[in-house]
């Protein structure tokens, strides 16, 4: 069989088997196997197998539970609401400056958390009604919660980075210190978009009322002081890596232990509590790791098919600039994260596109960043948006699915526009690694 | 008590257990940690055993999840067909999901069985048989996705037979 009629078979399996509903773990898994048996035989299923247990036996990889069960804990503290309380007494008179503050809320607890979801749900929970409250534009509101929300894993630490760093052999620290401009620079760009927005009709973003306003300066400070804690653990996590003292799943288990004394001093931990993260961490290790298992066996039998060595072929033969060929794999990438979950995406097409990318004369860190403001767009674009979908479990019912996915398009617009620059100017992310 | 119950309770309370070894994880690398950087004794065991104990959550995590039928799905095709065809399909996808899951498990027996014919160890200064054990562990929790998805089948045909009976 040849490698082009295989490569459009299993692209087109894989269409039909998600839209029959069936689990994207066994759509690429199924895929895997059955291909693996039709080209190699029984025996071509010892490698799957194989490649499935060394990927399951990585080190970094046991940062992926430390950092959710971190972000769980954090959840689970008053931590977030706190956060958002202590923002919040700061917007002042400036229309939109509660969606402003929001923002400033949701990067920080990007810096807590590595995964997308929790921190929409939260968010969603504590921002929403205060600024619908508040009669905040509705879509700009929805908007500032799941693009917010989703800084998640563009603020370092990141899932989506460690498992990049995983499938391409990229170490995770120096992807941790180049995401962390361009996602703060994501965050910039959304708080000044809001901004430009309120002040050319400041109907959409009214400030609270003046009553509310009216916060002693002495307690503004007071509220910031019980978060002295938590935002010190983010601290000496980030710290660590960044300068390398420790390896990132060191540091994700640190913590870990720092979040459980910042909880108990809190006087919010319980083992009620610790059971119910560790389950939360169980579950989404599950589903994340059958995922990477499925994806593995998928393009462990397209590796052998000689399937990445094709498909270079096919871009390289364009006879186009190199960074034709890099927009041209962004663009791919758009459409499979409208479809697809990043994991899925990842396994899928990093081990294919980066070493073109490399082949090219270009840095696998800045296209790890790429990835990671791709998938950025992935979480906010419909149908399958899953940032929408998080939020669309706790908001108000008169909030619909279509509401949500209408206020995501400016910020999609924006993500393009960061990762773009980033694109064209590969130092907004390579600046600071090279220090 | 039913055997399609059975199963259910015994991942369900295998996969609970099991997740307290995140926190085992957690104490060992604070250990680790405290013992490389105050005491400067690095220990030999940490490292190969949060692998050890990470893995086997990893691998027991699918037959959790799958239990209740809650690996990731795009479902967006899915959530516009007509019930009869969303029957259809929830039965296709069993069916499918059993012959990856039984391919899986054949791979992952023999996998198995190599790494015990020659006890395989680790390789490394300490020389565990982890892989044994792990390896041991994923075809066995193959098994059990098989044995899962033969039950989610026959639920899924039941309910077709039912719609085809009444209507």
């Amino acid at each position: 069989m040849s490698i082009e009629l295989i490569t459009v078979l299993m692209f087109g399996a894989m269409l039909v088997l998600l839209a029959l509903g069936l689990p994207l773990a066994f759509v690429t898994g199924l895929i895997g196997v059955v291909f693996t048996v039709g080209l190699f035989g029984m025996n071509g299923l010892q490698l799957i197998a194989s490649r499935i247990y060394s990927f399951m036996n990585e080190y970094a990889l046991v940062s992926v539970p430390m950092f959710i069960m971190m972000a769980s804990l954090l959840e689970r503290s008053g931590v977030a609401k706190d956060l958002f309380d202590a923002m919040r007494v700061w917007a002042g008179r400036l229309s939109g400056g509660l969606a402003i503050q929001t923002m400033i809320a949701a990067t920080i607890m990007g810096a807590m958390t590595g995964i997308i979801g929790g921190e929409i749900v939260l968010l969603g929970l504590i921002a929403l009604p205060q600024m619908l409250r508040l009669g905040y534009d509705r879509k700009l509101a929805i908007g500032t919660i799941c693009a917010g929300g989703s800084l998640g894993t563009m603020i370092p630490p990141s899932i989506v980075l460690i498992i990049y760093g995983l499938t391409v052999n990229v170490p995770i620290g120096e992807l941790f210190v180049a995401n962390l401009v361009p996602g703060l620079i994501l965050s910039a760009v959304y708080m000044a978009y809001i901004f430009v927005r309120c002040q050319i009709d400041p109907r959409l973003g009214p400030p609270a009322p003046e009553s509310e306003r009216n916060v002693p300066f002495a307690r503004k400070l007071g509220l910031l002081r019980g978060l002295a804690l938590p935002l010190l653990v983010i601290g000496a996590v980030l710290g660590t890596i960044y300068f390398g003292i420790a390896s990132v799943t060191e540091a994700a288990g640190m913590g870990v232990v720092g979040t459980l004394v910042a909880s108990a001093v809190r006087r919010e931990l319980s083992w009620k509590g610790i059971r119910e993260s560790l389950r939360q961490t169980m579950h989404t290790c599950g589903m994340l790791l059958w995922l990477s298992f499925g994806a593995t066996a998928m393009i462990g039998v397209y590796n052998l098919a000689g399937g990445p060595g094709f498909v270079k072929e096919l871009f390289t033969g364009l006879d186009l600039p190199p960074v034709v060929i890099v927009l041209m794999m962004m663009a791919i990438l758009v459409v499979l994260g409208c479809v697809m979950d990043w994991v899925g995406i990842c396994l899928l097409t990093m081990p294919i596109f980066v070493p073109i990318v490399i082949a090219l004369g270009y840095s696998p860190v800045w296209f790890g960043v790429l990835f990671c403001l791709n998938m950025q767009i992935s979480y906010l674009t419909p149908p399958f948006g899953p940032a929408a979908f998080y939020l669309k479990g706790v908001a108000p019912p008169d909030i619909s699915l279509n509401d949500i996915f209408a206020s995501l398009w400016p910020f999609i617009i924006l993500q393009a526009i960061v990762l773009l620059s980033v694109l064209f100017v590969p130092d907004i992310a390579m600046w600071l690694p090279s220090l | 008590m039913p055997q399609e119950d059975r199963i259910a309770r015994l991942t369900r309370t295998v996969g609970e257990s099991a997740s307290w070894l995140y926190l085992v994880v957690v104490g060992i690398t604070a250990y680790e940690v405290t013992m490389r950087y105050l005491l400067n004794a690095p220990t030999l065991w940490v490292h190969e055993l949060s692998v050890a104990l990470a893995a086997t959550c990893f691998v027991i995590g699918g037959p959790l999840v799958h239990q209740d039928r809650r690996h990731i799905t795009i479902s967006f095709v899915y959530d516009r067909m007509s019930p009869v065809a969303r029957r259809w399909a929830r039965a296709l996808s069993s069916l499918l999901t059993l012959v990856f899951c039984i391919f899986l498990a054949f791979a992952t027996i023999v996998q198995a069985g190599l790494a015990l014919k020659v006890m395989e160890t680790t390789g490394t200064a300490l020389n565990w048989p982890i892989p044994v054990y792990l390896k041991t562990l994923f075809s066995v929790c193959a098994v059990m996705m098989t044995l899962q998805t033969v039950l989610h089948l026959a639920r899924d045909v039941a309910v077709l037979r039912d719609r085809a009976g009444g209507a």
